[in-house]
């Protein structure tokens, strides 16, 4: 950790899509920032959903002003970060037994909203999308696209940080030392070495998504939050080409979406009382496959990678308490604490990736007001594209540069995700010269290591041995990696270990269990 | 259709893992009729070494000495598969295997009555009863820490010497670096072993990878590879190329696919060959079927489906493995096993197959699931008796271990697949 002065204008807690939104923002209008997080990036809901670039078609039974910024926040998006996005489309589909009046109204709703919609008789549908059930009844095509919220984080942060902005991950607010009215100090723990420091900002905005009511605490404001858990699987290939949604009102296990080689299945709604273990449970991975499979039979055979849970965070009784007319819409919820007796501190939570940059661009407004800047927001017609090395998160990008620049020295480093050794020598020098750590870990965030379908069996033995040979890596480190990187990608398959993927598991155990000993290594051990 | 093969014979082995081989050398040695049904593409993900037992509890840490440990589970009448087998067995059968494979070109050493341990492209020290006499020094100069040169091939991504050795450094500090082209190679930007290996196969490539090394060699007496030197004739490679650089020569396993795996696949097809035992080794069975007091029948098909031949036998070893050779297979609600429907003890449900943490001391009860048999290997049915009366079972797909845990793979496999034919050698007197 640098030993400097911290004396950002605004310090942000929470590098979800949200908060590294915000630290963009702020940047393109010249105000510096420091991101604190105290995991990584996207380690909350931001990098647990769907993918989904919401065209609006999903609120136009329930909420028709959501709808219409979802479409307009969407449109925008396309046009600011296309590498992050996928124009998949999107299919409302509706099956004998789903209720009819609500398929009748769909049309005339989107049209309300602003929402395209396109109907479409059953038989071409059926073969724009042979996955679908035999017992689809009605069609409709919108504007879904999937989009990859690491990408977009990452874009976000990067694009903040060539702008003056500082990050910090793995750092966690402790506490605020108040003064008539004013957070004058954040009190900051590194989570990794215990390390304490202090935060002089003169703006705080919490952007902590479900943890915002923990965060509002420190400060002595009660923010009443609501936790609602969402389940989702991840499948090993890609079952579609467009987002599937199944045409009813919004309900469990009615939204698949496909991302590069994988498709995203989901999700369920399910009340958590705490923060303290947020998991898929087993009975809610069956009740999803079999909601799944009414609209897409594959569903029901799918071999599946992994699942993963996020919160979206809702907020009490928010007529009360809700912020001002700054909050244009139902969809987030955004609070200038002055009104709780602390003048420099805001709080932004709810929301959707899709409509993440307007989230940012009110609390910044906020931000800027407080600081007496008046720079407008420039983030909707600015590219969102840093110069940090992006190829091993795109999916297919890297080989098909690969392909173009011949080196007979390259070689790939992973088959399943087809990288090459010199695009990852690229994100390793750029991970030393702008982050704290490039272990494996570091990887897995800013590429696709260890998500393809072994799940890091042979991907994290090559990288290693890579790390090792440039000298990037010493000692027992590597093995400690290893086991590092197993352990967390074995939550997330526990729950979907059945058929090919237990027997891959199986494979995995032999060769790091038996045949390699991690089990036995002891990640205390002194390298 | 029906111009399938028909085959008879007393004996009929499913699948052809550890455990079917195995069982297969010693059916060919005690004279008994064997069909041997199922390809061995496992062998690849193999280690080639031999473990019997090598981990009695992760608390306790590597097993030295392993008889001393099956001679409790024996005693204890515990529910593991070795509880059934005497360790003496267990000794002969091992003595009995080896020499078979010593004879068909691959030597296997180890001491008498302890594990040793084996130096891994991990830097990782792996317990190990028998291992190929080309990692002889990999055990010794470990052991004594002798200085000594591990070799990097360019392109090669299953084996970094410098992870070897920094993953070492703290208990082994006389280990030095080097890199060379492997001969032939260097225009390729990407090495596998197995080719590597067979290109090793040739004097001339010898002989040009003594003369690449030769000038790295720094006073260092032990040569650390990974393990390359050849596929049929290791050993005699090894030893010639001691004798051209002078040095003791050992080789390091690494991850799939194995060398040392393929040796070994390839020493149980010389073993077998011109034997009572007929390897069917493109099928694989789909349909089993015995009428009580008739013969077991079974059908096979080819790898793309086609229909290949029905197999009449008295007797059948169930050699089929776990997972994912698909002896065992599962779903949502559980773990069955295909081919004659036996009962597998097994969790109550899905959500109890696996611990909270990957590395979990205890290991994952899914692994334990598996069939159970009687005192001579029979599966056992629902009511505790023998499924079949001469149906048997060995290896892998057996209840009540975790051979990935104890490091136990194919010394499981071995011990059980030679009780059962012991079994059916006497049942055929």
């Amino acid at each position: 950790m640098v030993k400097k002065k911290l004396t950002p204008q605004v310090l942000i807690i929470g590098a979800g899509v949200t908060g590294t939104g915000i630290a963009r923002d702020l940047a393109l209008r010249g105000i510096s920032s420091l991101v604190i997080e105290k995991g990584n990036i996207n380690d909350g809901a931001s990098g647990r959903n769907h993918g989904l670039l919401h065209s609006g078609a999903r609120y136009v039974g329930s909420d028709l002003d959501s709808a219409s910024e979802c479409a307009q926040e969407a449109r925008i998006l396309k046009r600011i970060a296309p590498h992050c996005i996928e124009e998949t489309k999107g299919l409302y589909v509706a099956v004998k037994g789903d209720d009819e009046s609500y398929v009748a109204d769909f049309p005339g709703l989107c049209k309300k909203a602003g929402v395209f919609c396109q109907a479409l008789c059953v038989k071409e549908a059926l073969a724009l999308e042979p996955g679908l059930s035999k017992d689809t009844i009605a069609v409709f095509r919108v504007d879904d696209a999937s989009v990859d919220p690491f990408h977009l984080s990452l874009e976000n942060m990067n694009q903040a940080i060539e702008h003056g902005a500082v990050y910090y991950s793995n750092c966690q607010a402790m506490g605020f030392s108040l003064e008539k009215k004013v957070i004058r100090k954040v009190s900051v723990q590194n989570c990794l070495t215990g390390e304490c420091f202090k935060i002089t900002p003169r703006v705080i905005i919490n952007a902590t998504g479900a943890w915002a009511g923990m965060v509002a605490q420190l400060a002595g404001i009660g923010l009443d939050m609501i936790y609602s858990k969402g389940s989702l699987l991840v499948t090993h290939n890609r079952l579609t080409t467009h987002v599937i949604n199944r045409l009813r009102p919004a309900a469990d296990g009615d939204i698949l979406v496909p991302g590069r080689t994988v498709s995203i299945f989901g999700t369920t709604s399910v009340r958590l009382d705490n923060l303290e273990s947020i998991r898929p449970e087993f009975d809610e991975i069956d009740f999803l496959i079999d909601q799944g499979a009414q609209m897409v039979p594959g569903l029901e055979t799918a071999r599946y990678i992994r699942a993963y849970a996020g919160v979206r965070p809702l907020v009490r009784s928010q007529n009360e308490t809700r912020g001002d007319d700054r909050t244009v819409s139902r969809g987030f919820y955004l609070f200038d604490h002055a009104k709780d007796g602390v003048d420099n501190f805001v709080t932004i939570t709810g929301g959707k990736v899709t409509t993440y940059r307007l989230m940012a661009e009110k609390t910044a407004d906020l931000a800027a007001e407080k600081l007496k800047i008046s720079t407008p927001c420039t983030t909707a017609d600015t590219p969102l594209m840093s110069k940090a090395p992006s190829k091993l998160i795109e999916a297919g990008m890297s080989v098909k540069l690969w392909a173009k620049e011949t080196n007979p020295g390259d070689y790939m480093m992973w088959e399943c995700e087809m990288v090459p050794k010199s695009h990852f020598k690229e994100l390793i020098l750029w991970l030393k010269q702008n982050r704290e750590r490039a272990d494996l870990n570091s990887l897995r965030i800013h590429s696709r290591l260890g998500k393809g379908a072994c799940q890091g069996t042979f991907c994290s033995l090559r990288v290693t041995g890579f790390m090792y040979d440039e000298a990037y890596i010493n000692g027992g480190q590597g093995l400690d990696n290893i086991k590092y990187l197993l352990t967390e990608r074995f939550k997330g398959q526990k729950p979907v270990l059945w058929d090919s993927q237990l027997a891959q598991a199986e494979l995995n155990e032999a060769m790091f269990c038996s045949f390699f000993g991690l089990d036995m290594v002891d990640p205390d051990r002194k390298g | 259709m029906e111009n399938k093969t028909h085959l008879k014979t007393d004996l009929v082995i499913i699948g052809a893992g550890m455990a079917g081989l195995a069982g297969a050398v010693f059916a060919a040695n005690r004279g008994i009729n064997t069909i041997l049904v199922g390809g061995a593409g496992a062998f690849e993900y193999a280690s080639g070494l031999l473990d019997l037992w090598g981990l009695t509890h992760p608390d306790n840490g590597y097993c030295k000495d392993p008889w001393q440990d099956l001679a409790q589970i024996q005693a204890s009448r515990h529910f593991h598969p070795f509880s059934k087998i005497c360790p003496s067995t267990i000794e002969t059968a091992f003595g009995e295997l080896t020499d078979v494979l010593g004879q068909n070109g691959l030597a296997y050493a180890g001491l008498p009555r302890e594990n040793s341990q084996i130096i891994t492209a991990f830097g990782t020290a792996k317990p190990t009863f028998r291992y190929p006499v080309t990692m002889a020094h990999n055990v010794t100069a470990f052991r004594d820490k002798n200085p000594t040169l591990l070799l990097d091939f360019n392109g090669l991504r299953e084996f970094r010497a410098r992870f070897v050795q920094q993953v070492l450094s703290s208990t082994w500090q006389n280990i030095r670096i080097a890199a060379i082209d492997f001969p032939q190679m260097s225009g390729r930007s990407e090495l596998v072993t197995p080719l590597m290996a067979q290109a090793m196969e040739t004097e001339q490539v010898q002989d040009k990878f003594a003369a690449a090394v030769r000038p790295q060699l720094k006073g260092e007496q032990f040569i650390g590879v990974p393990a390359i030197l050849g596929i049929n004739t290791a050993d005699k490679i090894r030893k010639r190329l001691e004798g051209l650089l002078g040095v003791n020569l050992f080789e390091i396993p690494t991850s799939p696919i194995s060398v040392p795996g393929i040796r070994l696949k390839e020493s149980f097809k010389k073993a077998l060959e011109d034997t009572c035992v007929t390897r069917l080794p493109d099928q694989r069975v789909l349909l089993a079927s015995q009428n009580p007091g008739k013969d077991f029948v079974l059908e096979t098909h080819t790898h793309s489906g086609i229909r290949a031949a029905r197999i009449q036998a008295g007797t059948c070893l169930l050699a089929t493995g776990r997972f994912l050779s698909k002896g065992l297979i599962s779903d949502r609600k559980g773990i069955t096993e295909p081919l004659f429907n036996l009962r597998v003890d097994q969790p109550t449900d899905r959500e109890h197959w696996h611990a909270a943490s990957y590395f979990d001391p205890k290991g994952h009860a899914v692994n334990l699931a598996g069939i159970t048999t009687d005192e001579r290997f029979r599966p056992l049915g629902r009511k505790n008796l023998p499924a079949h009366e001469k149906l048997y079972a060995a290896g892998s797909i057996l209840a009540g271990q975790d051979w990935m845990r104890t490091r136990s793979g194919a010394g499981l496999s071995i011990a059980t697949a030679f009780s059962a034919i012991e079994q059916i050698a006497l049942g055929r007197t």
